[in-house]
C-alpha cells in the first residue's frame, strides 16, 4: 500500500488524479471507481450520497455521483466514458462507508467502459500516482491525512 | 487586473429559478477559464430552497408553498432547507480553487465565514463563525452558507438575514416543533436572529454589501471591481435555465415524507424534564433536526442551541460520541443535567412510534 501525506494511495489502482478518483479494472472488463482517501481527508464526514442510475452512459470527466460532506457538494468524475452497471446501495444507505472504507466496500459506482484503452492512457497508477498525488497535495496546501 | 482583484457583479432581485440557472452558468464559466473570480450578490422573491441532496416533500410544506405563491426550487449546494424573501441578501463567491487559501474543504468554509463575519461586524454587530458553516451573534445564526466543489471551480454562498418572517418561515419548513405556535416562534428566535432584531432596524442594503466586502478585503486580501453580468455567464444561461426548469431537477430526490418522520421523547431526570423532537431520515438513519425544549436549566444557555447544530445530519450512532466530544470540549453547568441526557432522550425518540 503506497502512502502520500499519510493518505493510503493504493498503488495497483489507477487514478485520475486531478479529480482525485480511483479505477480498478474487473475481471469481466467492468470498472469499479470511487474516491481516493485524499478527496476523503479534503471533504470530511461525507453524510449524502447520489449516484447515476443503471443504464446511464456517462462521458468521462463527468459526474458518476455527487457527495455531500458539512454542506459542501462535490461531483465524482468518472475517469472513463461508460454506462454505469450499479450504485452502491449500501453507501446510500450510509455514506461514512466512503471515509471507512473508500478502496472497499465504500466504492462509488460500477461502469462498462466505451474505450477503456484510449481512456485509461490518461490515468497513473504506482509511483507515479504516489508522484502526482505528492504534488496535487503540495499544490492544495494539504497537511496530511 | 491582478490575482487578488475580483469583480462583484450584483445580479439584483430575481426569480429562485433564475438564480440557481446563474449558478450553474457561473460555474461553468468560471470552468472554462472565462470568467475573473467572482463575489455575487443575489435576492430572491419569496421561495423556497432544499439543499443539493434534499426531498422537497420532506423538507418542505409543498401545499403552503403552492398556496401562497412560495417558488421551490433545489440549490447547487450542500446543507438544509431555507427560505428566501427580499429581505435576505444572498452572496457568493465563484472561483478557481487556487484563489483561496489551501486546506481542506471545512477550513476553506472557516476562512470564507470568517471574512463574512468580520464583513458584518462592521455593521455594528458581533458576528462570529460558528462551525460548521454559520455565523452568529452571541448564539443565534444571522448566516448559513454551503458550497460546492467541481473539480477546481469553488461556488460558496451564504445568506444574510436582514429581516426574517419567523411565522412564514415555520409554515413552509418542515420543522420540529410541537405545534406552531407564539411559543415556536419564540423558541426560534431564540436560534435565529437578522439585522433588524439586533440593530432596530434593517441597513440598506447597500451597507451591507460594502460592509461583506469590506470583510473580505480585510481577511483575505481582496480587492474588489464592480462588473455587469459577464458575457461569457449570460451565453450559458439559457441551457442552465432549462436544466433547472426541467422537472428531472427538483424530482432529483423525491423520497417521500414517510421516510423522514417526526418523533419525539421526554425523558424525567434528577436536573429537570427533557424533551427532544427530532427529525429522523430512516433510510440513512441519520438525525436531521434536533430540538430540545422542558424544564431545565443549562448555563449557558446557547450550550443547547450548539448542540442541536452539533446533532444535526449526523448518523445515529455517532450520537453518543457527538454528544460526549461535545460537552467534553466546553465549559457549561446543566444543574443536575448530564450529558448522557441528552443522548438518551434522543435515542429515545429515534426509537418511538412516529
Amino acid at each position: 500500500m503506497g502512502t502520500v501525506r499519510g493518505c493510503e494511495i493504493p498503488e495497483d489502482l489507477m487514478y485520475n488524479v486531478e479529480n482525485n478518483v480511483w479505477l480498478r479494472k474487473e475481471d469481466d472488463g467492468s470498472v469499479t471507481i470511487g474516491m481516493t482517501s485524499y478527496a476523503c481527508a479534503l471533504a470530511g464526514q461525507i453524510v449524502s450520497y447520489t449516484p447515476k442510475g443503471a443504464g446511464k452512459d456517462i462521458k468521462k470527466d463527468k459526474s458518476a455521483a455527487t457527495v455531500e460532506s458539512g454542506k459542501w457538494v462535490g461531483p465524482l468524475k468518472s475517469p472513463v466514458s461508460g454506462t454505469v452497471l450499479s450504485s452502491n446501495d449500501e453507501v446510500a444507505k450510509n455514506p461514512g462507508l466512503i471515509n471507512k472504507d473508500p478502496y472497499g466496500s465504500g466504492w462509488i459506482a460500477k461502469l462498462t467502459p466505451a474505450d477503456f484503452a484510449a481512456d485509461a492512457a490518461d490515468l497513473k497508477t504506482g509511483a507515479d500516482a504516489l508522484a502526482a498525488f505528492e504534488e496535487k497535495m503540495a499544490a492544495d496546501g494539504f497537511g496530511g491525512c | 487586473m491582478s490575482a487578488a482583484d475580483w469583480v462583484v457583479v450584483d445580479t439584483g432581485l430575481r426569480p429562485a429559478h433564475e438564480h440557481m440557472a446563474l449558478d450553474m452558468a457561473f460555474m461553468a464559466a468560471c470552468a472554462a477559464g472565462e470568467i475573473a473570480n467572482c463575489f455575487r450578490f443575489l435576492r430572491f422573491e419569496p421561495s423556497a430552497l432544499v439543499g443539493f441532496h434534499q426531498s422537497p416533500e420532506q423538507e418542505l410544506n409543498l401545499a403552503y408553498c403552492t398556496e401562497h405563491g412560495i417558488a421551490v426550487q433545489r440549490r447547487l449546494t450542500g446543507g438544509g432547507a431555507i427560505i428566501f424573501d427580499p429581505q435576505q441578501l444572498g452572496w457568493e463567491l465563484v472561483c478557481r480553487r487556487s484563489a483561496l487559501p489551501g486546506g481542506d474543504m471545512s477550513s476553506m468554509a472557516r476562512i470564507i465565514c470568517e471574512a463574512a463575519a468580520r464583513g458584518l461586524g462592521h455593521l455594528g454587530i458581533d458576528a462570529q463563525f460558528r462551525p460548521r458553516n454559520d455565523i452568529e451573534v452571541e448564539g443565534r445564526k444571522i448566516s448559513g452558507t454551503g458550497g460546492i466543489m467541481d473539480g477546481e471551480v469553488v461556488l460558496f454562498q451564504g445568506t444574510v438575514l436582514l429581516d426574517l418572517d419567523i411565522a412564514t418561515m415555520l409554515r413552509v419548513l418542515r420543522v420540529p416543533a410541537e405545534k406552531l405556535d407564539a411559543h415556536a416562534i419564540a423558541s426560534v428566535g431564540e436560534r435565529v436572529t437578522s439585522l433588524r432584531h439586533l440593530l432596530g432596524e434593517a441597513p440598506g442594503l447597500a451597507a451591507v454589501e460594502d460592509a461583506l466586502l469590506q470583510g473580505f478585503t480585510e481577511h483575505l486580501g481582496m480587492r474588489f471591481v464592480p462588473a455587469p453580468l459577464p458575457q461569457a455567464v449570460a451565453e450559458r444561461l439559457p441551457a442552465a435555465l432549462a436544466e433547472v426548469t426541467a422537472p428531472e431537477w427538483l424530482g432529483m430526490q423525491g423520497r417521500g415524507r414517510e421516510w423522514m418522520p417526526q418523533k419525539s421523547a421526554v425523558l424525567r431526570v434528577p436536573g429537570g424534564t427533557l424533551r427532544a423532537e427530532i427529525l429522523l431520515d430512516q433510510f440513512g438513519n441519520r438525525l436531521r433536526q434536533v430540538h430540545f425544549s422542558g424544564d431545565y436549566f443549562v448555563q449557558p444557555r446557547r450550550a443547547v442551541v450548539d448542540l442541536e447544530a452539533a446533532l444535526r445530519n449526523i448518523h445515529l450512532d455517532d450520537l453518543r460520541n457527538v454528544v460526549q466530544a461535545f460537552f467534553v470540549e466546553r465549559e457549561w453547568d446543566g444543574f443536575g443535567l448530564l450529558p448522557e441526557n441528552f443522548a438518551d432522550v434522543v435515542q429515545r425518540a429515534a426509537e418511538a412510534q412516529s
